[in-house]
């Protein structure tokens, strides 16, 4: 069949001995894409000539308090709350995710009020709000119901800036957290958690072992990114006296009024440790995306 | 085959099951013996995949009574009263039963060896090793020794099919239900698969499959069940039903098979 129509085609403008081949075609010119290159690339010098050059940037001032131990300090107490907001997050976040998809109405409803609070609440109204706690609660108390007060503490000595940083950073971080991780546990097959039951699993062994390691795929992501704003978000603190990365520079330049090198400074922290998260969040990936055919791991896993 | 000595593995008694006002099961009644093939026939909507539920407290019954190997499933009675068991209680009485689905449902982030294995070490506590010894006699078993490393998008339909027989068989299962097994394969795969299959049925296991293979019931069955709109209309061996069919569905189903 193909080699009649072949010779029938011969009648048309090129005759069948010598059909021309796409693949020697010439290269097409695009003026545009070379004018738009070349306008952006000189765009980016002159930034870069700009910063390097303005003397109101005090690159020498910058160099000497990018690794000042008081700089140092306030750039652990930055991690440390990330690190403790992410944790409390997460498993908040869990828990409020497994509440939601509960099947005891109560239990879900409180999950569901839970996130529509903390997501509503501007956190740094959170933050000063849990600063002034004890305004509103003066002690915080253990007792039995209508009995007697088994242990008592002042609310002031219980919610130091640290614990209401800790608090206000973990409850609006889980509310986030807590939406994500429910995408992750739907995203999951319904033939899995079937399958799951079948062979006999208790729903913890199913959760820990079935579902949530291929909800981390969907899961991880998003977290990633809630992580960076979470590093980001940490910088709210310092209107309660937090001593993070930001109030430590605060309280350098009110002193020495060196503003800019010194926001410079912590620019340049945030922006190192975005980076380094962002490249650990492509190992966090690539390990749970394994079983999935995916274009890094497409070409090894040919039989 | 039947010997009334012989105790039933599977007993089903009046099975009722809806879903809303769509009553699926309208009173089934089956009793499996040790060993015995029995393939569930009929056509979509029949409720056959319902009931296969039904057996391992996939779904929960609305009336009847299930017993697997003695035991009640999902409910106890003593003293005139009929309870419902605690979650877990059921759990553990799944295990007794091996199930495998029409779209195989592997765990997609377990390699195939770590698919047969993970029940055993996650639900029997079996320690790593000797269930990946026992998983891989499995997959060399069902042909797929040299498959292990491999996860489930790395193998083909039939292949995926052979390592949820294993896994399946993996908890050494009293019965294994079989839900239409080769239905989602495409037609050069389905014989891989019905091979494995024959020779689980030869190995002495208890199994009940619902399946559109007349050759399969034909050949390996002991005994066939046709159900039609939520009931047992025919309940004998094969060649018996392919000479008396019941009604015209029945015979549309067993005579092309018949040539």
């Amino acid at each position: 069949m193909a080699q009649h129509s072949l010779s029938a085609a011969s009648g048309g403008a090129i005759p069948a001995a010598n059909f021309p081949d796409v693949g020697k075609a010439d290269r097409v010119w695009h003026p545009w894409r070379w004018a738009i290159s070349i306008f952006i690339i000189l765009l980016m010098l002159r930034v870069v000539v700009l910063v390097a050059t303005n003397k109101n940037l005090q690159w020498d001032v910058v160099a000497a308090h990018m690794f000042d131990p008081v700089v140092l300090r306030g750039l652990g107490m930055t991690l440390w709350l990330t690190c403790l907001a992410m944790v409390v997050g997460f498993t908040l976040g869990t828990a409020l995710a497994l509440f939601r998809m509960s099947s005891i109405a109560p239990l879900s409803y409180f999950a569901l009020g839970f996130t529509w609070l903390f997501r509503s609440v501007p956190t740094l109204v959170l933050l000063i709000f849990l600063y002034n706690i004890s305004i509103l609660i003066p002690t915080v108390e253990l007792a039995i119901p209508f009995g007697p007060v088994l242990w008592s503490e002042r609310t002031n000595d219980l919610v130091t800036p640290f614990v209401a940083a800790t608090i206000g950073l973990g409850f609006h971080k889980a509310a986030y957290m807590s939406e994500i991780i429910r995408a992750g546990l739907l995203s999951v097959d319904d033939g899995q958690k079937q399958a799951a039951t079948a062979l006999g699993m208790s729903s913890t062994t199913m959760l820990r072992r079935v579902i949530l390691p291929q909800a981390m795929r969907v899961i991880i992501p998003p977290t990633g990114s809630e992580i960076i704003s979470t590093l980001k978000l940490t910088s709210l603190v310092s209107v309660i006296s937090m001593a993070d990365l930001l109030y430590t520079i605060e309280t350098i330049y009110a002193r020495t009024f060196q503003t800019i090198p010194l926001l410079i400074v912590a620019c340049l922290w945030y922006l190192i440790l975005t980076s380094i998260l962002q490249t650990g969040q492509r190992y966090v990936e690539r390990h749970f995306g394994r079983g999935y055919r995916s274009a890094a791991n497409h070409t090894a896993s040919q039989e | 085959m039947t010997q009334t000595s012989r105790k039933p593995v599977v007993l089903a008694r009046d099975v009722r099951k809806s879903f809303g006002t769509n009553e699926v099961l309208k009173g089934v009644s089956l009793s499996v013996e040790a060993s015995e093939v029995v393939v569930i026939l009929g056509s979509s909507g029949s409720g056959k995949s319902t009931f296969l539920r039904c057996l391992n407290q996939l779904e929960d019954i609305n009336g009847g009574w299930i017993e697997i190997d003695g035991e009640p499933a999902g409910y106890d009675y003593s003293n005139g009263h009929v309870r419902r068991l605690p979650a877990h209680r059921r759990v553990v009485q799944r295990r007794a039963l091996g199930m495998v689905f029409q779209q195989f449902n592997l765990f997609q982030h377990l390699t195939a060896i770590g698919n047969v294995m993970e029940a055993p070490v996650s639900v029997r506590g079996l320690s790593k090793a000797v269930a990946r010894d026992n998983g891989m006699a499995l997959l060399e078993q069902v042909g797929l020794a040299d498959k292990a490393n491999l996860y489930p998008y790395q193998l083909s339909g039939g292949q995926q099919q052979r390592v949820a027989i294993a896994r399946a068989l993996a908890m050494e299962p009293k019965v294994m239900l079989f839900d239409e097994p080769t239905s989602a394969l495409d037609p050069e795969l389905v014989g891989e698969v019905l091979a494995v299959m024959k020779n689980v049925a030869k190995s002495g296991t208890t199994m009940i499959v619902v399946t559109h293979e007349m050759g399969f019931a034909s050949e390996v069955s002991d005994r066939v069940v046709f159900m039609d709109d939520g009931i047992i209309i025919q309940n004998a061996p094969f060649a018996e039903i392919a000479a008396n069919p019941a009604n015209a569905k029945v015979a549309s189903f067993v005579r092309p098979a018949k040539h």
